[in-house]
């Protein structure tokens, strides 16, 4: 015994040892659901079978088929519907019973990589048919990748063909042209076409000019009662058990053979010292059997007998019945091609060869077949007829089905393969249907199913079994965004957070004084993760007066501006300064997390218009530090010689000054509160420049700060963060921003939209709030009227430190058409504040400080 | 054995109009052509103030709309000198590697966006400085089979044949 099936937990033998069947799954090194047969053994490997209890050999949980009338095909919508709760309690009994195996949990994270390859050629499988075909391909001229998910040959039993595969195997490694990749597994075949390759070393993304389909095919499984009992095999795996491994794959065996090739089979089992009780072959083989075996022409096995392993096989032939002893029973009844990658491509991007095509086909015709679907030509199809139907036992092993579940489902009406598929889970398995999927055929058709009620499954990736960290191959790996800064931070103790794609220094250590050191002395921030962009071109004023719902040719140079960006629907969605250089040539700046959509918003419209602009991304050419505090004035003139006083350089303007020696756009900010210059420099200055200031503003009490500061700070100025305070629908006049809209102005985006909703009487705003004493609700508490009527929540809300009361920013809609003066914030529990509707900057509302 | 080697480079980016760009001379510096509105003079920083200084009188006159701006910061620059080139790209990229050389190429890095100049016998990249760190992790993580490892920086330098070949 090998493992115990899925559903059932039957004991199952080998059986295909071609990586189709699902007998040998165990657990490799705590992974389970590995196939055996197709991987390779290594010193020191912990394999394990199922477990079961009291042990794998002797596992009580098989008798849960004496459950069966529970577990009629579709039993999830038959049983334990009602009461509710049976279910509830049912449902993690059968998701521990059921399955290959436990999921680990204690695996360390893997490292897969990916890998990809643009051959001309890629051909899927390395027999005779794909080294043929790979060969032919790449005497063109053409790169070819072939693959095989063993090693080349390993597969198969020695005879003819091996030797075939072996001769035309060292021909294509010593090809230049031909890369051959072995224990890698195409996991489906994808438009492009795209194959994605499963190999020890890496995930292959394989971007081919052509495919080549030489899965091959597999041996028609064998449905009878008693054909998933340990013993019974199929043809190929017992000869190469024999043949390749030396081991015998029993001692006494029943054989039956309908190929040619089933009697090298016969042949290679023999020489492994299995005496073959009966051999039962078509007529036109008799004559060929060995002598000293007995044959039994025409006769076929109608059971495999036994409780834990085979015992005997009963047997019909034109001679009558009879019941054979044996340990054995081995069965090579004809092939089924392994096509589940070629019906995925939909017959469009990929060529068949050998097996696949021809099922069955000698030699000659195989490599015939893969020399011209080398050359990019079709070399013949041949349709398979479909087995006979059976008459018990279980069609699918993977899932457990049983020819009485199919009877069930019939009669229940899914009468196509497609329906059965799906209410009974036949060919869904980990061997996709390799197994079963001509037998589902046979039984519609049997039925007198119609050629589009018996048509092949549709087949979708993937074809073979595939971990999801297979899948997420490449692609785990975070991706942070650093400012120039970033080691510094680091080194000064920042403790970083994520803020969009960048990761940024939520504070020191010490945020309180942090805010204090912006309020009281000076400060220094890192927003180097501003958007920054440089616009110009003769058309740049004309292409920002469109976009901006601002005046902005009436910038002068020198001076800045706040700007919104609205859509078409007139709702904002970003926010920055426009600084205006000189004639047509401006400076933007857009939000840290949003600048990239800023960006392909810009330059989709750009290309709308058709104007002459230049916009040019400057957020990683540039670094930004923003100086802010009362003394920032009096830290940045011991660093420049520039006029840096309010007359010279008012709030609002911008001047081209060098501190420390470094040039720098200097801007007169005031997302602070307090006297700020945010200085735009080279990014590889930035370190020399943020020491610089450190070490200027010593005396002064400076101390960088982070967001956790910045975000009380501009709070308390009621300024709002994209995204944070807005939502999907805040337009300007909510947000009470009316003022950075122009509508007298021709055009721009979002006006068409706004002047409709201007007369519309406005319900919903974002309103500011205070709260009295220390403690403050948490940023979405819900917001409820006097009457406890629900009106909105908080998006934004701090303690003030310099104010000694709550202040916050939240969504709230009017109440019997009026704005409320007083709302009840509701954070959860039994926490409920009276806060009262202000208006106006809660610090400073003069904004004599930041104009200073 | 990898050797990645950090490169000091200087990009003077031209903006202007694309039948003007079209003529800009190769003996400014290496030109990759990365819109059709723009085009990328890069060669060693050394040559960082005369570059910009030359571009831009050449823009000057050539489009006077036009600008030339100095995005050096901006980047990181690795070159990977030797035969891996091809063998490093498809454990970066999706993107089939041109048969020609040299060969200049835009999209994604490991997941980051960035360009590409590969030549007979070296392969350089470059992506925004803001995730330099990344692409450096990345491939010393994909290629530790190939013995990656990060080298001393060096000037960026191109050989005389790649300079005569405008890559546009």
């Amino acid at each position: 015994m090998f493992s115990r099936s899925f559903k059932y937990r039957r004991r199952r033998g080998l059986y295909c040892l071609t990586g189709d069947c699902p007998n040998c799954l165990v657990t490799v090194d705590g992974e389970p659901a590995v196939r055996a047969c197709v991987t390779p053994a290594r010193a020191g490997q912990r394999v394990a079978r199922r477990p079961g209890w009291p042990s794998p050999d002797s596992d009580i949980v098989g008798g849960i088929r004496l459950l069966k009338p529970l577990l009629p095909v579709g039993f999830y919508y038959k049983t334990f519907i009602r009461p509710k709760w049976v279910w509830r309690m049912v449902e993690p009994a059968i998701r521990r019973l059921a399955g290959v195996g436990p999921v680990p949990k204690d695996l360390p994270p893997g490292s897969r990589e990916r890998r990809s390859h643009h051959p001309d050629v890629l051909v899927i499988g390395g027999g005779v048919a794909g080294l043929a075909a790979a060969l032919t391909a790449a005497e063109s001229g053409g790169s070819v990748l072939l693959v095989d998910e063993g090693r080349l040959g390993d597969k198969v039993a020695p005879g003819p063909t091996r030797s075939a595969i072996d001769r035309l195997a060292d021909q294509a490694r010593a090809h230049p042209e031909i890369t051959i990749l072995e224990v890698a597994t195409a996991v489906g075949l994808y438009e492009g076409p795209l194959v994605p390759v499963n190999a020890p070393d890496a995930l292959h993304l394989v971007f081919a000019g052509r495919v080549v389909v030489a899965t091959g095919a597999v041996e028609l499984h064998a449905v009878f009662p008693g054909a998933d009992l340990p013993g019974v095999w199929l043809g190929r795996g017992a000869a190469r058990m024999a043949g390749s491994h030396g081991m015998a794959p029993g001692r006494v065996a029943v054989f039956a053979g309908e190929t040619d090739e089933s009697l090298h089979h016969l042949e290679t089992i023999r020489a492994s010292g299995v005496t073959v009780a009966a051999a039962l072959v078509p007529s036109g083989l008799a004559d060929r059997v060995p002598e000293g075996v007995r044959t039994i022409v025409s006769g076929r096995v109608t059971s495999a007998d036994g409780r834990r392993r085979v015992v005997a096989a009963t047997v019909e032939s034109p001679s009558g019945r009879e019941r054979i002893a044996c340990d054995t029973v081995i069965l090579s009844l004809g092939l089924v091609p392994r096509d589940s990658l070629l019906r995925q491509s939909q017959g469009s991007e990929a060529i068949g060869a050998g097996d696949v095509v021809l099922a069955g086909a000698d030699l000659e015709t195989s490599m015939a077949s893969g020399r011209s679907a080398g050359a990019g030509t079709p070399g013949g199809r041949r349709e398979v007829s479909l087995p006979p139907p059976c008459r018990g036992g279980f069609v699918c092993p993977c899932e457990d089905v049983e020819l009485g579940d199919l009877d069930l489902a019939w009669a229940e009406g899914y009468q196509s393969t497609e329906l059965l598929k799906r209410y009974s889970t036949v060919t869904m398995g980990p061997c996709q249907g390799a197994l079963c999927h001509a037998h589902l055929r046979s039984f519609v058709k049997a039925r007198g199913g119609d050629e589009l009620r018996t048509g092949a499954t549709t087949a979708r990736p993937p074809a073979r079994p595939v971990k999801l960290e297979d899948i997420a191959a490449g692609a785990r790996y975070p991706l942070e965004y650093h400012t120039g800064l970033h080691e510094r931070h680091l080194e000064l103790g920042g403790i970083m957070e994520w803020a969009g794609a960048w990761k940024r220094p939520e504070s020191y250590g010490d945020p309180l004084a942090e805010y204090w050191a912006v309020r009281k002395d000076v400060s220094i921030m890192d927003v180097g993760t501003l958007g920054k962009y440089r616009v110009t071109g003769p058309d740049a004023t004309e292409f920002l007066e469109r976009l901006y719902p601002c005046h902005v040719a009436t910038i002068a140079p020198g001076k800045s501006r706040y700007a919104v960006l609205l859509n078409e629907a007139g709702y904002l969605f970003d926010d920055g300064m426009i600084c205006a250089l000189g004639a047509g040539d401006y400076y933007l700046t857009l939000t840290s997390g949003g600048a990239d959509a800023a960006e392909s918003w810009l330059r989709e419209w750009a290309e709308t218009w058709g104007l002459e602009v230049h916009i040019i991304n400057q957020t990683t050419t540039l670094g930004a530090i923003n100086v802010a505090g009362p003394a920032a004035r009096r830290l940045l003139s011991r660093l420049s010689t520039d006029p840096l006083e309010a007359a010279a350089f008012p709030y609002a303007q911008h001047r081209r000054i060098t501190v420390a020696g470094v040039s720098c756009l200097a801007m007169r900010v005031g997302f602070t509160g307090e006297l700020s210059y945010e200085l735009h420099h080279p990014r590889l200055a930035g370190r020399a420049l943020w020491d610089a200031l450190l070490e200027a503003g010593r005396d002064l009490g400076i101390r960088p700060h982070g967001l956790a500061a910045l975000r009380l700070l501009r709070l308390e100025k009621a300024h709002i963060i994209v995204n944070q305070d807005t939502d999907f629908d805040s337009t300007p006049a909510k947000l009470g921003l009316d003022w950075a809209v122009k509508l007298d102005k021709p055009f721009f985006v979002g006006k068409p939209a706004l002047q409709r909703i201007a007369t519309l009487e406005r319900q919903k705003g974002l309103l500011q709030f205070t709260f009295p004493g220390p403690d403050t609700p948490a940023e979405g508490a819900q917001l409820l009227g006097a009457d406890g009527t629900h009106l909105g929540y908080l998006t934004s809300a701090r303690f003030s430190p310099v104010l000694g009361h709550g202040v916050a920013l939240g969504w709230v809609r009017k109440h019997n058409g009026e704005w409320p003066g007083t709302i009840v914030a509701h954070d959860g529990g039994d926490r409920r504040f009276q806060g009262t509707v202000t208006t106006g900057a809660f610090y400073d509302s003069s904004g004599a400080r930041l104009r200073a | 054995m990898l050797e990645i080697f950090p490169c000091d480079g200087v990009i003077a980016a031209c903006h202007g109009r694309p039948e003007a760009l079209d003529e800009l001379p190769d003996a400014l510096a290496l030109v990759l052509r990365t819109a059709p509105d723009e085009a990328w003079l890069v060669a060693s920083r050394s040559r960082r103030e005369g570059l910009l200084r030359s571009a831009s009188l050449w823009l000057a006159s050539a489009d006077p709309g036009g600008v030339v701006v100095d995005q050096t910061d901006g980047w990181s620059i690795y070159s990977l000198p030797g035969p891996d080139g091809a063998e490093v790209w498809g454990r970066i990229s999706v993107t089939a590697l041109p048969r020609h050389r040299p060969a200049f190429l835009q999209g994604a890095l490991s997941g980051v966006p960035g360009k590409a100049l590969v030549a007979d016998q070296a392969l350089f990249l470059f992506v925004p400085a803001s995730v330099g760190h990344h692409l450096e992790a990345r491939l010393l993580a994909t290629c530790v089979d190939l013995g990656a490892s990060i080298g001393a920086p060096s000037l960026f330098t191109f050989g005389p044949k790649m300079m005569a070949e405008t890559v546009r």
